[in-house]
């Protein structure tokens, strides 16, 4: 075939991706749609229908890009979806368990396309099933063969699906290789490096399962263990992981039984697989290129404007100068207009990665032993792009806290008078120009005197110290807090939250958290929508200008002379609300030169709440809507910047987080 | 490849990532810089950091202020400019001219370099390695 033959070919395979990829998120919406309402009547007719037309596409476009074992096996479950909407078959807990392992099957099917060679799978088992289901018998269990005599930890084997139970059984029964991978990832950026490695593995083999699991002693980073068959047995499977934080180790296999252990040496610095979304059609780096020509063209749009004044200052009469001037001043708002359209492409429904999420949370809770019911609430709430990617880790870190130390076991909720099934809910919604998550469960709530006495015990707080109820809260979030793994199991809760509060910062975000004790605990994260157009405030400050966003100053001050003080070190001004310490930008520009005592005229205040703080600046230059760039890797990862902007006179101008820079000035500890 | 001279010395750099050649602005400085960079200047509406040309070639004299060409480089995603005393010309270099670094030459950082091809009047022309000029030192 020619070659231009084969790149439309390559074209249709991949929109074919994009597209199953698409369907899959909305099957995974329905699906617990679905098991929401189970126990609750016969399933609602429409949302059956729509999980029918879906599965319905996906065979069509399978079907046409000549995948026929996916193109089978949705047919078989649309065979099945077909009678359950006629109801001519009853939705039970075992077909919805089927539905389940179906939808799990045909998705890494899908994605093993997108691999380099595709593991050819069977799927009769799974298509006879079906057809039983719809036929209206009974589901057959698929318990046949146990694999808790291999030695699998049987927090997994809990954890395992009956199709994958049966997928372990049948290798094994064909005399294949089980091979059990042990994961640990970081919780920045576990899901880019859990796909990639999964990706490495498939293609040599097959991943039967994925099971999260919660490692006592380990707070910060996520454990995976990883059922899988290779080819390559153990050894080669060692060779493909090389340089990933795995371990390998055989669990059965034809002749030589168990196979030693072999542990690799983890090395981080690795390339990163690059975060690009699944079903976002156009690349996110095509769209950040024609986000910065439209800054472009703005910026020169303002060149032509400021010509167009001066010629009207210099020629006031000019009647066509008059005229260019006037129909340049109507073509800034319409740049303006596709610049903020532009940027709005970027956002996308939270519901993307709330229903990852949930598929991941129920997982890990069998694995643990709980029993949770989970909800989401406004999965149509808007996020940036990279938000998103950003804000996946820190949700499911709160949410493996809640399961872990949160929600309690069944037995210990019914003393309590409580549900058995414990309930954990995300929740999103919109305000202004932020998104707000909410991350609840209905578990025991933390003691404040126990948080206390774990942060005295810590070194966090010196004994006797008289904090806040607000102030006490916030020392979850420390540093030291979390290491101190015992002490915080103690109090209930704090592990990891940490890196839950750096990751949220980085995005410019912020987390804090409510409870009652005996009744559940929620945190709450406010973020910005976007964090590339902003409306700020511009100050002037050592000699160069400083854009603000406005989201973040609740106060701009001019200082009375007789009203500022020392005290120590600091600078403090005696606000009529009450005593506001005052940093100085020069300390965060050359932070190894004490910043000279200058005339201090104004001020603008910033921070939490309960303890804002005044950053003295020489004056204001106005207020205007910027659009923050990124700058680049080389320039350090400082707290205190959220980016750059121009202004139009092609000048960088820094943009500034105030709550970064007020965190970072303040006693924070460094990162051991 | 294109040559360009910084104190003194001429350079050249493949012209495979180069994205444009432009008049050297005033940097905005950033606070926590690596050693060499000078800050950021906006460009094609994005932000380009700014790398001291004699600083990273670790060439002796006075930091390189305002005056001079930016090389702007493309580097994994990100816009990189390079502040240098003139851009010379294109030269086409043939893989044969080029030779190992001489030792005699001392230079502070060797990874910079592919090569030099020597000149007629004893000097040489220092082939720069992209990706190392972009990293700082070691």
């Amino acid at each position: 075939m020619a070659d231009g033959g084969r790149g439309e070919r390559e074209r249709l395979e991949r929109d074919f991706l994009a597209e199953a990829e698409e369907i899959f998120d909305a099957l995974a919406d329905a699906l617990r749609s679905l098991e929401e309402g189970l126990g609750s009547g016969p399933p609602r007719r429409p949302l059956v229908n729509s999980i029918f037309r879906e599965v319905h596409s996906l065979k069509g476009l399978a079907g046409l890009q000549g995948h026929q074992g996916i193109a089978d096996l949705a047919h078989a479950l649309e065979d099945l979806l077909d009678r359950l909407r006629l109801g001519r078959a009853d939705l039970s807990a075992a077909v919805l368990e089927l539905l389940h392992e179906t939808f799990d099957a045909l998705q890494s099917e899908v994605r093993a396309l997108g691999g380099p060679r595709s593991a050819a799978r069977v799927h009769g088992v799974l298509e006879e099933r079906l057809r039983a289901a719809a036929a209206g018998a009974d589901v057959p269990a698929g318990r046949e063969v146990s694999p808790a005599p291999l030695g699998i930890d049987p927090r997994v084997v809990a954890a395992l699906s009956e199709y994958e139970e049966r997928r372990l059984a049948e290798v094994i029964g064909n005399g294949g290789v089980i091979l059990l991978v042990r994961l640990r990832l970081g919780p920045r950026d576990f899901d880019v490096r859990l796909r990639e490695i999964v990706g490495r593995i498939e293609s040599r083999g097959e991943v039967i399962c994925t099971v999260p699991v919660l490692e006592k002693g380990d707070e910060t980073d996520l454990h995976f263990t990883l059922l899988v068959t290779s080819d390559g047995g153990a050894e080669g499977l060692v060779h493909l992981l090389q340089g990933a934080p795995a371990t390998v180790e055989a669990v059965a296999s034809p002749g030589a039984g168990s196979a030693g252990a072999k542990m690799l040496p983890p090395d981080e610095g690795r390339e990163e697989a690059r975060g690009v979304s699944d079903s976002l059609r156009v690349p996110v780096a095509r769209l950040d290129d024609v986000l910065a020509q439209v800054a472009d063209l703005s910026i020169a749009l303002a060149a032509v404007g400021r010509s167009a004044r001066s010629l009207c200052q210099t020629h006031p009469v000019d009647r066509q100068a008059r005229e260019l001037d006037r129909l340049v001043r109507e073509l800034v708002p319409r740049v303006r207009a596709l610049q903020r359209s532009t940027i709005e492409t970027r956002l996308v429904p939270v519901e993307r990665i709330f229903g990852r999420i949930g598929r991941m949370v129920a997982r890990a809770a069998r694995s643990a032993g709980k029993e949770v019911e989970f909800h989401t609430l406004g999965g149509e709430t808007e996020l940036d792009k990279a938000m998103m990617d950003g804000v996946a880790s820190p949700l499911v870190q709160l949410l493996r806290n809640a399961l872990d130390h949160g929600i309690e076991p069944p037995d210990e909720r019914e003393k309590a008078g409580k549900p058995r099934r414990g309930r954990l809910v995300l929740s999103a919604f919109q305000k202004g120009r932020s998104a707000i998550i909410d991350v609840s469960d209905d578990g025991r709530g933390i003691s404040i005197e126990r948080v206390r006495a774990a942060a005295q015990a810590a070194g966090l707080v010196p004994a006797g110290a008289a904090l806040s109820e607000a102030e006490t809260r916030d020392l979850i979030f420390s540093p030291g807090f979390s290491t101190a793994a015992r002490v915080s199991q103690d109090s209930g809760r704090g592990v990891g939250l940490d890196v839950v509060r750096r990751s949220i910062r980085r995005l410019k975000g912020t987390i804090v958290v409510r409870w009652l004790q005996g009744k559940g605990t929620t945190f709450t994260i406010a973020l910005p929508t976007t964090l590339v157009l902003v409306q700020a405030l511009i100050v002037r400050a050592c000699g160069q200008r400083f854009a603000i966003p406005i989201g973040a100053v609740r106060e701009s001050l001019r200082l009375e002379s007789a009203r500022l003080r020392r005290s120590g070190s600091e600078e403090i001004y005696d606000h009529p609300r009450g005593p506001l310490p005052l940093m100085r930008l020069a300390s965060l520009m050359r932070p190894d030169q004490e910043g000279s005592m200058a005339e201090s005229k104004y001020a603008v205040v910033a921070g939490p709440p309960d303890r804002p703080v005044g950053i003295i600046v020489d004056g204001f230059v106005g207020q205007q809507e910027v659009v923050i760039k990124p700058i680049g890797q080389r320039l350090a990862d400082l707290p205190g910047l959220a980016g750059a902007t121009d202004l139009g006179d092609a000048t960088a101008v820094l943009v500034l987080d105030p709550e970064g820079l007020i965190a970072g000035g303040s006693r924070e500890r460094p990162l051991p | 490849m294109l040559v360009f001279a910084v104190g003194g010395q001429e350079f050249a750099l493949p012209l495979g990532g180069i994205v444009e050649i432009a008049r050297a602005r005033t940097p905005t400085p950033v606070p926590g810089a690596e050693p060499g960079v000078l800050g950021i200047v906006p460009f094609r509406g994005a932000m380009v950091t700014v790398i001291d040309g004699r600083l990273r070639l670790g060439l002796s004299g006075a930091p390189m202020g305002r005056a001079g060409s930016m090389i702007v480089l493309r580097d994994s995603g990100e816009l990189v400019g390079l502040v240098v005393d003139a851009v010379a010309r294109v030269a086409l270099i043939h893989p044969a001219e080029r030779e190992p670094l001489p030792a005699a030459l001392r230079l502070a950082r060797t990874d910079l370099f592919l090569g030099v091809v020597p000149r007629r009047d004893g000097g040489y022309l220092f082939l720069l390695d992209a990706g190392a000029v972009l990293r700082p030192a070691p």
